[in-house]
Protein backbone atom coordinates (compact mmCIF):
# COMPACT_ATOMS: atom_id res chain seq x y z
CA UNK A 1 0.00 0.00 0.00
CA UNK A 2 1.48 3.59 -0.88
CA UNK A 3 1.59 6.25 1.46
CA UNK A 4 -1.53 8.23 -0.68
CA UNK A 5 -3.67 5.41 -0.72
CA UNK A 6 -3.38 4.96 2.99
CA UNK A 7 -4.49 8.74 3.79
CA UNK A 8 -7.09 8.30 1.13
CA UNK A 9 -8.40 5.36 3.56
CA UNK A 10 -7.87 7.28 6.97
CA UNK A 11 -10.01 10.35 5.67
CA UNK A 12 -12.64 7.97 4.78
CA UNK A 13 -12.31 5.87 7.73
CA UNK A 14 -12.51 8.82 10.00
CA UNK A 15 -15.69 10.01 8.33
CA UNK A 16 -16.98 6.81 8.20
CA UNK A 17 -16.75 6.77 12.28
CA UNK A 18 -18.26 10.02 12.41
CA UNK A 19 -21.63 8.41 11.18
CA UNK A 20 -24.57 6.43 13.29
CA UNK A 21 -23.47 2.79 12.62
CA UNK A 22 -26.20 2.17 10.89
CA UNK A 23 -25.46 4.42 7.90
CA UNK A 24 -21.69 3.64 7.94
CA UNK A 25 -22.16 0.99 5.22
CA UNK A 26 -24.10 3.38 2.74
CA UNK A 27 -21.96 5.49 3.49
CA UNK A 28 -18.67 3.87 2.82
CA UNK A 29 -19.97 2.16 -0.45
CA UNK A 30 -20.94 5.84 -1.63
CA UNK A 31 -16.96 7.23 -0.45
CA UNK A 32 -15.00 4.14 -2.08
CA UNK A 33 -17.47 4.89 -5.28
CA UNK A 34 -17.15 0.93 -6.43
CA UNK A 35 -13.24 0.40 -5.29
CA UNK A 36 -13.61 -2.90 -3.73
CA UNK A 37 -10.37 -3.24 -1.96
CA UNK A 38 -10.83 0.50 -0.24
CA UNK A 39 -13.97 -1.24 1.17
CA UNK A 40 -12.88 -4.19 2.55
CA UNK A 41 -10.37 -2.54 3.90
CA UNK A 42 -12.12 0.09 5.80
CA UNK A 43 -14.41 -2.24 7.11
CA UNK A 44 -11.77 -4.47 8.66
CA UNK A 45 -10.42 -1.40 10.29
CA UNK A 46 -14.07 -0.78 11.36
CA UNK A 47 -14.37 -4.25 12.80
CA UNK A 48 -11.18 -3.89 15.31
CA UNK A 49 -11.94 -0.31 16.10
CA UNK A 50 -13.34 -1.60 19.40
CA UNK A 51 -11.24 -4.76 20.45
CA UNK A 52 -8.07 -2.60 20.11
CA UNK A 53 -9.20 -0.14 22.50
CA UNK A 54 -7.71 -1.82 25.36
CA UNK A 55 -4.79 -2.90 23.53
CA UNK A 56 -1.36 -1.28 24.45
CA UNK A 57 -2.72 0.57 27.26
CA UNK A 58 -0.56 -0.60 29.45
CA UNK A 59 3.35 0.49 28.87
CA UNK A 60 5.76 -1.93 27.42
CA UNK A 61 7.89 -1.84 30.25
CA UNK A 62 5.41 -2.54 32.98
CA UNK A 63 3.71 -5.51 30.98
CA UNK A 64 7.45 -6.84 30.62
CA UNK A 65 7.85 -6.21 34.72
CA UNK A 66 5.04 -7.78 35.19
CA UNK A 67 5.99 -11.27 33.26
CA UNK A 68 9.31 -11.26 34.84
CA UNK A 69 7.36 -11.50 38.48
CA UNK A 70 5.24 -13.98 37.29
CA UNK A 71 8.65 -16.19 36.58
CA UNK A 72 9.44 -15.50 40.10
CA UNK A 73 11.96 -18.32 40.49
CA UNK A 74 14.25 -16.72 37.68
CA UNK A 75 15.36 -19.91 37.26
CA UNK A 76 16.56 -21.25 34.01
CA UNK A 77 13.65 -22.83 33.02
CA UNK A 78 11.97 -21.54 29.65
CA UNK A 79 15.35 -19.99 28.46
CA UNK A 80 16.63 -20.91 25.47
CA UNK A 81 20.46 -21.31 24.17
CA UNK A 82 20.99 -21.28 21.33
CA UNK A 83 18.35 -23.22 19.39
CA UNK A 84 17.53 -25.13 22.52
CA UNK A 85 14.95 -24.20 25.51
CA UNK A 86 15.29 -25.82 29.02
CA UNK A 87 12.94 -27.50 29.81
CA UNK A 88 10.54 -28.41 32.99
CA UNK A 89 9.39 -32.50 32.81
CA UNK A 90 6.81 -33.43 35.58
CA UNK A 91 7.41 -37.27 35.84
CA UNK A 92 3.64 -38.74 37.29
CA UNK A 93 4.29 -41.97 38.72
CA UNK A 94 4.32 -45.13 36.07
CA UNK A 95 4.09 -41.77 33.46
CA UNK A 96 5.27 -42.12 30.31
CA UNK A 97 8.04 -43.66 29.10
CA UNK B 1 22.09 -0.03 40.32
CA UNK B 2 23.93 2.77 37.63
CA UNK B 3 23.49 6.35 38.90
CA UNK B 4 21.00 8.24 36.39
CA UNK B 5 23.90 10.60 35.02
CA UNK B 6 25.48 7.18 33.79
CA UNK B 7 22.72 5.88 31.76
CA UNK B 8 22.08 9.54 30.33
CA UNK B 9 25.69 9.53 28.99
CA UNK B 10 25.36 6.24 27.64
CA UNK B 11 21.80 6.93 25.88
CA UNK B 12 23.84 10.20 24.19
CA UNK B 13 26.31 8.40 23.37
CA UNK B 14 24.38 5.87 21.31
CA UNK B 15 22.03 8.60 19.92
CA UNK B 16 25.56 9.86 18.72
CA UNK B 17 26.24 6.54 16.46
CA UNK B 18 28.52 5.05 19.05
CA UNK B 19 26.89 1.65 18.77
CA UNK B 20 28.75 0.49 21.78
CA UNK B 21 27.29 2.44 23.86
CA UNK B 22 24.07 0.08 23.58
CA UNK B 23 25.85 -2.86 24.57
CA UNK B 24 26.22 -1.12 28.31
CA UNK B 25 23.42 0.05 28.29
CA UNK B 26 21.39 -3.28 28.04
CA UNK B 27 22.63 -4.69 31.61
CA UNK B 28 21.48 -1.34 33.56
CA UNK B 29 17.84 -1.28 32.11
CA UNK B 30 17.49 -5.51 32.46
CA UNK B 31 18.32 -4.15 36.26
CA UNK B 32 16.11 -1.52 36.26
CA UNK B 33 13.19 -4.20 34.74
CA UNK B 34 14.21 -6.85 37.30
CA UNK B 35 13.75 -4.49 40.31
CA UNK B 36 10.04 -3.45 38.59
CA UNK B 37 9.16 -6.74 38.64
CA UNK B 38 10.35 -7.75 42.38
CA UNK B 39 8.33 -4.73 43.93
CA UNK B 40 5.52 -5.83 41.49
CA UNK B 41 6.03 -9.18 43.62
CA UNK B 42 6.27 -7.91 46.83
CA UNK B 43 2.83 -6.02 46.04
CA UNK B 44 1.38 -8.73 45.09
CA UNK B 45 2.40 -10.59 48.54
CA UNK B 46 1.27 -7.29 50.60
CA UNK B 47 -2.28 -7.98 48.74
CA UNK B 48 -2.62 -4.56 46.62
CA UNK B 49 -2.00 -3.41 43.41
CA UNK B 50 1.19 -1.78 42.53
CA UNK B 51 0.75 1.73 40.42
CA UNK B 52 1.96 0.27 37.49
CA UNK B 53 2.07 3.29 35.37
CA UNK B 54 3.87 5.26 38.46
CA UNK B 55 6.29 2.38 39.29
CA UNK B 56 7.13 2.76 35.35
CA UNK B 57 7.35 6.29 35.64
CA UNK B 58 9.52 6.16 38.58
CA UNK B 59 11.66 3.78 36.49
CA UNK B 60 12.30 6.09 33.72
CA UNK B 61 13.39 8.66 36.48
CA UNK B 62 16.01 6.71 37.85
CA UNK B 63 17.21 5.10 34.97
CA UNK B 64 17.59 8.55 33.26
CA UNK B 65 18.06 12.39 34.42
CA UNK B 66 16.72 14.78 31.83
CA UNK B 67 18.11 17.72 33.81
CA UNK B 68 21.92 17.00 33.88
CA UNK B 69 23.39 16.79 30.22
CA UNK B 70 22.97 19.18 27.63
CA UNK B 71 20.32 17.41 24.99
CA UNK B 72 19.54 19.57 22.13
CA UNK B 73 16.16 19.16 23.76
CA UNK B 74 13.72 17.60 25.57
CA UNK B 75 11.66 16.09 22.49
CA UNK B 76 15.38 14.69 21.28
CA UNK B 77 16.33 13.15 24.20
CA UNK B 78 12.31 11.47 24.66
CA UNK B 79 12.30 10.14 21.27
CA UNK B 80 16.23 8.60 22.22
CA UNK B 81 14.90 6.91 25.54
CA UNK B 82 11.61 5.90 23.65
CA UNK B 83 13.93 3.68 20.40
CA UNK B 84 16.46 2.52 23.08
CA UNK B 85 13.14 0.89 25.40
CA UNK B 86 11.98 -0.17 22.02
CA UNK B 87 15.33 -2.00 21.54
CA UNK B 88 15.61 -3.15 24.65
CA UNK B 89 12.29 -4.78 24.96
CA UNK B 90 11.84 -6.27 21.78
CA UNK B 91 15.11 -8.09 23.13
CA UNK B 92 13.86 -8.72 26.12
CA UNK B 93 10.83 -10.45 25.12
CA UNK B 94 12.55 -12.90 22.46
CA UNK B 95 15.44 -13.78 24.65
CA UNK B 96 12.32 -15.03 27.00
CA UNK B 97 10.89 -17.67 24.71
CA UNK B 98 8.48 -15.19 23.32
CA UNK B 99 8.09 -15.99 20.03
CA UNK B 100 5.71 -15.18 17.44
CA UNK B 101 4.66 -18.88 16.07
CA UNK B 102 6.46 -19.60 12.50
CA UNK B 103 9.77 -18.05 13.85
CA UNK B 104 12.84 -19.96 13.57
CA UNK B 105 13.16 -21.90 16.19
CA UNK B 106 11.53 -25.32 17.11
CA UNK B 107 10.68 -26.48 20.98
CA UNK B 108 12.49 -29.27 21.76
CA UNK B 109 8.72 -30.91 22.19
CA UNK B 110 5.56 -30.39 20.76
CA UNK B 111 3.67 -28.76 23.82
CA UNK B 112 3.97 -25.27 23.69
CA UNK B 113 6.92 -23.50 25.03
CA UNK B 114 6.08 -22.43 28.49
CA UNK B 115 6.36 -18.34 28.67
CA UNK B 116 5.99 -15.57 31.05
CA UNK B 117 3.74 -13.87 29.13
CA UNK B 118 -0.13 -14.20 29.29
CA UNK B 119 -2.40 -14.47 26.90
CA UNK B 120 -3.90 -10.68 27.17
CA UNK B 121 -0.02 -9.63 26.80
CA UNK B 122 0.65 -8.28 23.67
CA UNK B 123 3.32 -10.18 21.91
CA UNK B 124 6.35 -7.44 21.46
CA UNK B 125 8.04 -9.18 19.15
CA UNK B 126 5.22 -9.21 16.68
CA UNK B 127 4.58 -5.64 17.40
CA UNK B 128 7.52 -4.38 16.64
CA UNK B 129 7.32 -6.62 12.66
CA UNK B 130 3.89 -4.18 12.15
CA UNK B 131 5.19 -1.37 13.70
CA UNK B 132 7.76 -1.58 10.82
CA UNK B 133 5.42 -1.95 8.44
CA UNK B 134 2.84 0.75 9.74
CA UNK B 135 6.65 3.25 9.47
CA UNK B 136 6.59 2.73 5.75
CA UNK B 137 2.87 3.96 5.05
CA UNK B 138 2.41 6.27 7.96
CA UNK B 139 5.99 6.79 9.91
CA UNK B 140 4.28 9.27 12.26
CA UNK B 141 1.93 6.98 13.41
CA UNK B 142 4.90 4.27 13.71
CA UNK B 143 6.63 7.16 15.80
CA UNK B 144 3.12 7.53 18.33
CA UNK B 145 3.04 4.11 19.03
CA UNK B 146 6.79 3.77 19.94
CA UNK B 147 6.69 6.70 21.92
CA UNK B 148 3.70 5.87 23.98
CA UNK B 149 4.13 2.05 24.30
CA UNK B 150 7.62 1.51 24.17
CA UNK B 151 8.67 5.02 25.70
CA UNK B 152 6.08 5.45 28.39
CA UNK B 153 5.11 8.74 27.18
CA UNK B 154 1.88 10.52 27.81
CA UNK B 155 -0.32 12.21 24.56
CA UNK B 156 1.26 15.64 25.94
CA UNK B 157 5.01 14.67 25.34
CA UNK B 158 4.67 12.59 22.48
CA UNK B 159 2.66 15.66 20.95
CA UNK B 160 6.02 17.63 21.95
CA UNK B 161 8.38 15.22 20.33
CA UNK B 162 6.06 15.10 17.15
CA UNK B 163 5.20 18.85 16.66
CA UNK B 164 1.75 17.93 16.19
CA UNK B 165 -1.00 18.63 18.64
CA UNK B 166 -2.02 16.50 21.33
CA UNK B 167 -5.72 15.71 19.55
CA UNK B 168 -3.46 14.35 16.63
CA UNK B 169 -1.82 12.19 19.02
CA UNK B 170 -4.39 11.02 20.63
CA UNK B 171 -6.03 10.59 16.75
CA UNK B 172 -3.14 8.44 15.11
CA UNK B 173 -2.60 6.47 18.56
CA UNK B 174 -6.32 5.25 18.16
CA UNK B 175 -6.35 4.22 14.47
CA UNK B 176 -2.46 3.35 14.98
CA UNK B 177 -3.54 0.56 17.99
CA UNK B 178 -6.82 -0.74 15.43
CA UNK B 179 -4.37 -1.32 12.31
CA UNK B 180 -1.69 -3.04 14.82
CA UNK B 181 -4.23 -5.11 16.37
CA UNK B 182 -5.41 -6.05 13.13
CA UNK B 183 -2.23 -7.31 12.00
CA UNK B 184 -1.27 -9.23 15.17
CA UNK B 185 -5.01 -10.84 14.65
CA UNK B 186 -3.74 -12.04 11.69
CA UNK B 187 -1.70 -14.66 13.84
CA UNK B 188 0.85 -17.04 11.96
CA UNK B 189 2.48 -15.28 9.43
CA UNK B 190 2.01 -15.80 5.62
CA UNK B 191 5.30 -17.83 5.34
CA UNK B 192 4.48 -20.46 7.93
Amino acid sequence: MTPERWRQIEEIYHLALAHEAGQRSAFLKQACDGDEEMLREIESLLAHQEPAEEFLNAPGMAVLAQALARDRTGSMIGRRIGPYQIRLWCKREGGRR
Amino acid sequence: MAAPQQVTELLLAWSQGQSSALEELMPLVHNELQRLAHHHMAGQRAGHTLQTTALVNEAYLRLVDCSRVRWQNRAHFFAVSAQLMRRILVDFARSRGYLKRGAGVRPLSLEKAPDIFQPTDPDVVALDDALNALAAIDPRKSQVIELRFFGGLTAEETAEVLKVSPGTVLRDWKLAKVWLHRELSRGVPHDA
